[in-house]
């Protein structure tokens, strides 16, 4: 009996001890860097930091860092704060954000979000950000029902997936023309949006569609591992080519699976959420010719003296194997949209937000104007076609050159 | 003593009501699968059928093997282990340590041969001793305390879901950083992303049935399924030990009066149930080519699905239901849309449940 009285407390001290050691820990963070005479602004960024799903993401979050460290040194002139740039890593997932969009929206430290990262986590906590009223600018979440919310302090500096579904489609009625198309999805708000939309364009093009929405579950986790029901289903259909709507985490051992299961002659064509690296490894040999469309360019061929600086800054700090796209050129351009902000003196969340919605901004990625309902001005969206080509993505064009009309 | 009075019957009709049931339900199904491949909802292939049973097989061999963890452990303790997931979960990270860290396997040097079969084996040993010293030791810190105070039944369950999320959370926290204020680096075994496995025993078409590539992978899942399935049947229904397990599952205490180590035989339940699910892990990882901290999640729902499905508690039932869902999730979509995987799944599930509560092979351990 004594004995186990000595475990308990022991055991109780040492869950006390490491309360402690957590909370102040905690409390080091927050001290602020009270030496510069400077107010210091914190801007949040949300997305998949850790996860499957990282490789579409951390390439934006690195270009802000890279964009706020230049902005703190003086690089772009002298500004009235210093910026912060807070990582929040919510996975991708719509249920693990709402407790830090909240945190975020009620620190008054906080002046800005850049992201979210994805759709389903931009529906779930947009609401959050709009009712705190801080500006909250996305480079890659492109579903289109989120510019139906009514929100008024969110900015989408990026095409949406009204343009860039219906290029998917129609680079696989015009360049493809397959006997039919396959059309597959994951069950997450981007995925099966983007596989709706295509679909509907597949069939205005007289292309025979053979559907299957919303059928992987678990959409950007990476958490399904056997895809034989789909690719059994897939080869049902006896279709040449696939349009899958959904993120690399799937979308690559698919691909390699489809292989497997002797489903060589489909092509597959995806979207910006499967045109990674983690695409490229998962599919390996058999990701070979697959085609995926992107809002995100080739910031590397831009002939912009601004975009061959932040190419050359960012490997620099990040070393020439680490890649830029999907979206760092995008994050980069809003990273200075904040910082641009900063400039003219906007510091406070409504200011900021008012600066945006009035914005004309050429950026190294594209231009950037809003319209009154927080969408990139129908001129500024362009998607990109890209090719897997031996486990490299090598870069087809603008989708307007691509695919014939 | 009582007298029971006989109801006089008619002569026995082979049209009695459940045999009945039977005929009407498989003569349902097969107008209804006739109409649908007449107007090509169902596939009308041949190869495509083959291929949903094979792969419902292979995945069906991998929940069977899983299964036999809670079903041996509900018959012995009455305790669905929730946590046999991450049992199951520590598995493929052994096995692909085993792969990468004992034998240093290159991504782009699988070997071959007799070195190809030596690794898979050792690599199984290992990924079935991991899980099985998870098992035991989750028996021994969290479950017996338990059974010593004669705690409640939910009060088991509780402790199973909270062993459950320290091990995967457990396996989350492993990703070289900080974590809980803790001044050093955790190592980077783990994280929230896949480790991946180098390629070892070839994807690739090594023959076809009936228009289905078969791979060297598929043959050896079964394969080896088969050969621990009849093994453990066997161990159960022969060896002292596996009496042992069928005495104490069917009462403890008259168990322990006949001279049954009522410990002993609960941690080798554990053990044997740890060890199967070690096996099905690494080949589990092996095919599909990733271990992750959530990657037990849904191979051990499934798993205790078909656990339940065959008579939660019989061996020969977890089997049994093992292979059966496996099958269902596959031929469940051949006529509908994918999406409606699990939901067909467990209608199924629920179907069986109403007419047979116990499962399909009901609930004794020895079957």
């Amino acid at each position: 009996m004594h004995r186990t009285r000595k475990l308990r407390v022991l055991g109780a001290v040492a869950v006390l001890a490491l309360v402690a050691a957590a909370c102040s820990s905690n409390n080091s963070n927050n001290s602020n860097n009270s030496s510069s005479s400077k107010k210091t602004v914190k801007l949040a960024f949300f997305g998949a930091l850790t996860g499957s799903a990282a490789g579409l993401v951390v390439p934006g979050w690195k270009a802000v860092q890279l964009a706020v460290a230049n902005a703190n040194a003086g690089k772009y002139g002298n500004l009235p704060v210093t910026i912060q740039a807070v990582p929040e890593d919510t996975q991708g997932s719509p249920t693990v954000i709402p407790p830090l969009a909240t945190k975020v929206a009620n620190d008054p430290a906080y002046v800005g979000v850049i992201g979210p990262n994805f759709s389903g986590e931009s529906a779930a906590g947009g609401s959050t950000f709009d009712k705190a009223g801080i500006p909250f600018v996305t480079g890659s979440a492109t579903n289109p029902t989120l510019n139906a919310s009514g929100w008024t302090h969110w900015f989408r500096a990026q095409a949406n997936d009204n343009t860039q579904a219906p290029d998917m489609a129609n680079y696989i009625a015009k360049v493809l023309k397959p006997n039919c198309t396959f059309v597959l999805s994951d069950d997450t708000t981007y995925g099966k949006g983007l596989a709706q939309i295509g679909q509907s364009t597949l069939q205005s093009d007289g292309v025979k569609v053979v559907s299957d929405l919303g059928a992987v579950p678990n959409g950007g986790t990476g958490q399904t591992k056997d895809f034989s029901p789909y690719i059994t289903k897939a080869k049902q259909s006896g279709c040449k080519a696939m349009f899958y709507g959904g993120y690399s985490p799937e979308a690559g051992p698919l691909r390699a699976q489809m292989n497997q299961q002797g489903l060589t002659t489909m092509t597959m064509v995806v979207g910006d959420g499967a045109r990674d690296d983690t695409f490229l490894t998962s599919a390996g040999a058999a990701g070979n010719g697959s085609v995926a469309s992107c809002p995100c360019g080739d910031i590397t061929q831009s002939s912009d003296p601004a975009a061959k600086t932040f190419v050359s800054e960012f490997t620099a700090k990040y070393g020439a194997s680490s890649p830029i796209a999907p979206y760092g050129a995008d994050y980069w351009d809003i990273a200075m949209m904040y910082i641009n902000a900063f400039k003219a003196g906007k510091t406070t969340r409504a200011d900021i937000t008012s600066y945006f919605a009035g914005l004309n901004y050429q950026g190294i990625s594209k231009h950037i104007q809003f319209q009154s309902n927080g969408e990139l001005n129908a001129d500024d969206a362009k998607i990109y076609m890209w090719k897997d080509d031996n486990q490299q993505w090598s870069y087809l064009g603008l989708s307007t050159d691509v695919i014939p009309s | 003593m009582a007298t029971t009075e006989r109801v006089a019957t008619g002569p026995r009709s082979p049209f009695n009501g459940r045999s009945l049931a039977w005929v009407c339900g498989l003569a349902a199904v097969a107008i209804l699968l006739t109409l649908g491949i007449r107007d090509g909802t169902c596939p009308s292939s041949g190869s495509i059928w083959l291929s949903y049973f094979i792969y419902g097989l292979r995945s069906g061999a991998i929940y069977a093997m899983v299964a036999l963890g809670y079903t041996m452990v509900y018959g012995v303790l009455q305790l669905l282990n929730f946590a046999h997931s991450e049992v199951f979960m520590i598995g493929t990270f052994a096995a692909v340590y085993t792969l990468k860290g004992l034998f240093g396997v290159q991504p782009n040097h699988p070997p071959t041969g007799l070195t190809l079969v030596f690794v898979l084996l050792v690599t199984m040993i290992f990924a079935a001793a991991a899980s099985g010293t998870t098992a035991v030791v989750m028996e021994r810190l969290a479950y017996r305390p338990l059974r010593r105070r004669g705690a409640s039944r939910l009060a088991y369950l509780i402790t199973a879901i909270g062993v459950s999320l320290v091990l995967s959370n457990l396996l989350l926290l492993l990703d070289g950083g900080p974590h809980l204020g803790l001044p050093w680096n955790w190592p980077a075994v783990g994280g929230p992303g896949a480790v991946n496995y180098p390629p070892t025993i070839s994807q690739a078409k090594w023959f076809s049935i009936g228009g289905v590539p078969i791979s060297p992978v598929t043959v050896l899942v079964m394969a080896v399924a088969v050969v621990m399935l009849i093994v453990l049947d066997q161990f159960v229904r022969r060896t002292r030990t596996g009496q042992g397990i069928r005495a104490v599952a069917e009462d403890p205490e008259t168990a322990s009066l006949m001279g049954v180590n009522v410990d002993r035989t609960v941690v080798s339940t554990f053990l044997v149930g740890g060890l199967m699910a070690g096996v099905a892990a690494a080949l589990f990882g092996i095919t599909f080519g990733a271990a992750q901290y959530s990657i037990g999640f849904y191979p051990g729902l499934k798993a205790f699905t078909a656990a339940v499905l065959g008579g939660i508690g019989n061996v020969r039932g977890a089997m049994l239901g093992g292979l059966l869902l496996g099958l269902i999730e596959q031929f469940g979509i051949a006529c509908t849309a994918a999406q409606w995987q699990n939901v067909i799944a467990f209608v199924v599930l629920v179907a069986v449940l109403m007419f047979r509560p116990t499962g399909i092979l009901g609930e004794q351990v020895g079957g």
